[in-house]
């Protein structure tokens, strides 16, 4: 984190602000993507087939 | 003193921009799903074989098999889904020798036959709730579909594949039917805890309609890497295999040596099934008949009333599936009056409920079954044959083989 840090203070101020958001825009999707597969995962039966079938 | 602010998030975290990439990525995800759940990703499609089924952790959606039989059926054509257990699955037959495949050869190009039948499934499951959503695209349909001896219709499936009926009943898929909407509530609605035990199934309905996860990563574990875990590959690399790499390999059961399709070690259990398809439901009449106990036939007609509307019942050909002979052989007289009681009634009772119904053709051998109820490959042929006939004379009297306007 703080290597991040040190390397977007290295940027020019305009550049460094677009940075900041252009990574919480990436984090955001990246949440977005593993809220949506946590909500398929969670909707699956957890009791394997053949004790439900059987 | 002044106490310094307490910082959550490092210092190059925006929270508006972090909100919008959220925004933005299920948008994204949930359009890719839209737009796959239109979209037929099983190419090579002839059933659902256990990687791409519940029995190896898949669960395919209602829109994915949609689009199974949008992408075979042509608008002209007689679609022909059929439903059922592992009978009507074709257990025992491989691929090149399954019997939908006969029933489509036999029927010709004016019909499409779709196989949508799953292991351990009721009548009632999957293909049934696919033919219904599909109903109003495809309104020449004729539904097949399997059911044992002394069985009905459950109107909202069996456990494990129920999933499918939520989904289409959720999502409002379903044609609007009073009587299976009053058994969903007296079934699953309970004054004492009232939704609390719908709310997942229902909650998951709403999102789904919503951001559309499911047909997104069904998308993604069949057509780029498996996203969930299946007994039949667990291990490393196989297990992040795509499903849809997998070939149906359902082995031949003639291939199967007799000892092993009929084992001697079963013999007693397998009789003590066929014995219990029948004997809780008879009892001898004065005159020493079989007679049919009416609690079971009142509570078999209001299951198989209330399964599905009017309209789909008489176009829905169920047929009764029976015992292997080498079973029904070493019943004893009287057992075996009560077995074909069971057949008879059972078919009476389909149709009494507005379906039309039939049993196995009569010269199935034993060499016709892989074991007490699957079909071999000879099965399947004669099996065919007799559904094809039928299917041929439902299709005329329900009026699809009169040309329509507008189609070929």
């Amino acid at each position: 984190m703080n290597t991040l840090q040190t390397l977007l203070a290295r940027l020019p101020p305009r550049a460094n602000m677009w940075m900041h958001r252009l990574i919480s825009v990436g984090l955001g999707v990246l949440t977005a993507t593993i809220l949506h597969y946590v909500l398929f995962r969670i909707a699956l039966p957890s009791k394997p087939f053949i004790y439900v079938a059987f | 003193m002044t106490p310094l602010p307490v910082r959550f998030a490092p210092r190059w975290f925006r929270p508006r921009s972090f909100l919008c990439g959220l925004g933005a990525g299920l948008a994204a995800l949930s359009a890719l799903g839209w737009r796959v759940s239109h979209l037929d990703y099983h190419p090579h499609f002839l059933r659902f074989c256990p990687e791409i089924s519940p029995e190896g952790s898949y669960y395919p959606t209602v829109a994915e098999m949609g689009a199974i039989v949008r992408s075979k059926s042509r608008p002209d054509q007689v679609l022909v889904v059929v439903g059922g257990n592992s009978i009507f699955q074709g257990v025992g037959q491989p691929v090149a020798e399954l019997w939908t495949r006969r029933l489509q050869e036999l029927l010709g190009a004016r019909y499409c036959v779709v196989n949508l039948a799953f292991r351990g499934a009721y009548a009632s499951d999957g293909g049934a709730v696919v033919a219904e959503v599909l109903h109003r695209g495809f309104p020449r349909q004729i539904y097949v579909a399997n059911a044992g001896s002394m069985t009905c219709m459950d109107p909202t499936g069996s456990d494990p594949y129920r999933f499918i009926f939520w989904e289409a009943y959720f999502k409002g898929l379903l044609l609007p039917f009073a009587p299976r909407t009053d058994y969903v509530h007296r079934r699953f609605y309970r004054p004492w805890t009232g939704l609390a035990p719908m709310v997942d199934v229902a909650g998951k309905a709403w999102l789904d309609r919503l951001l559309h996860f499911d047909d997104f990563w069904n998308y993604v574990t069949v057509d780029w890497f498996n996203t969930v875990p299946s007994i039949f590959h667990p291990d490393l690399p196989a297990v992040f295999a795509p499903r849809g790499r997998y070939a149906d390999d359902e082995p031949d059961a003639r291939g199967i040596p007799f000892e092993k399709r009929y084992q001697p070690a079963e013999f007693a259990l397998e009789m003590q099934i066929v014995r219990g398809g029948t004997e809780p439901y008879y009892q001898r009449g004065p005159d020493g008949q079989w007679v049919l106990d009416t609690r079971t036939q009142d509570y078999f007609d209001y299951m198989d009333r209330a399964a599905m509307p009017e309209q789909l019942r008489e176009r829905t050909l169920i047929v009764v599936s029976q015992n292997s002979p080498y079973y029904l052989d070493r019943l004893d007289a009287a057992e075996r009056t009560r077995e074909q009681a069971g057949y008879r009634d059972s078919v009476t009772s389909w149709r009494d409920a507005g379906y039309q119904a039939i049993t196995y053709p009569a010269d199935l051998s034993v060499d016709d079954y892989a074991d007490r109820t699957h079909l071999t490959a000879t099965g399947g042929r004669k099996l065919a044959a007799s559904v094809a006939a039928e299917v041929r004379q439902m299709a005329g009297q329900l009026g699809y083989l009169e040309s329509v306007p507008g189609r070929p």
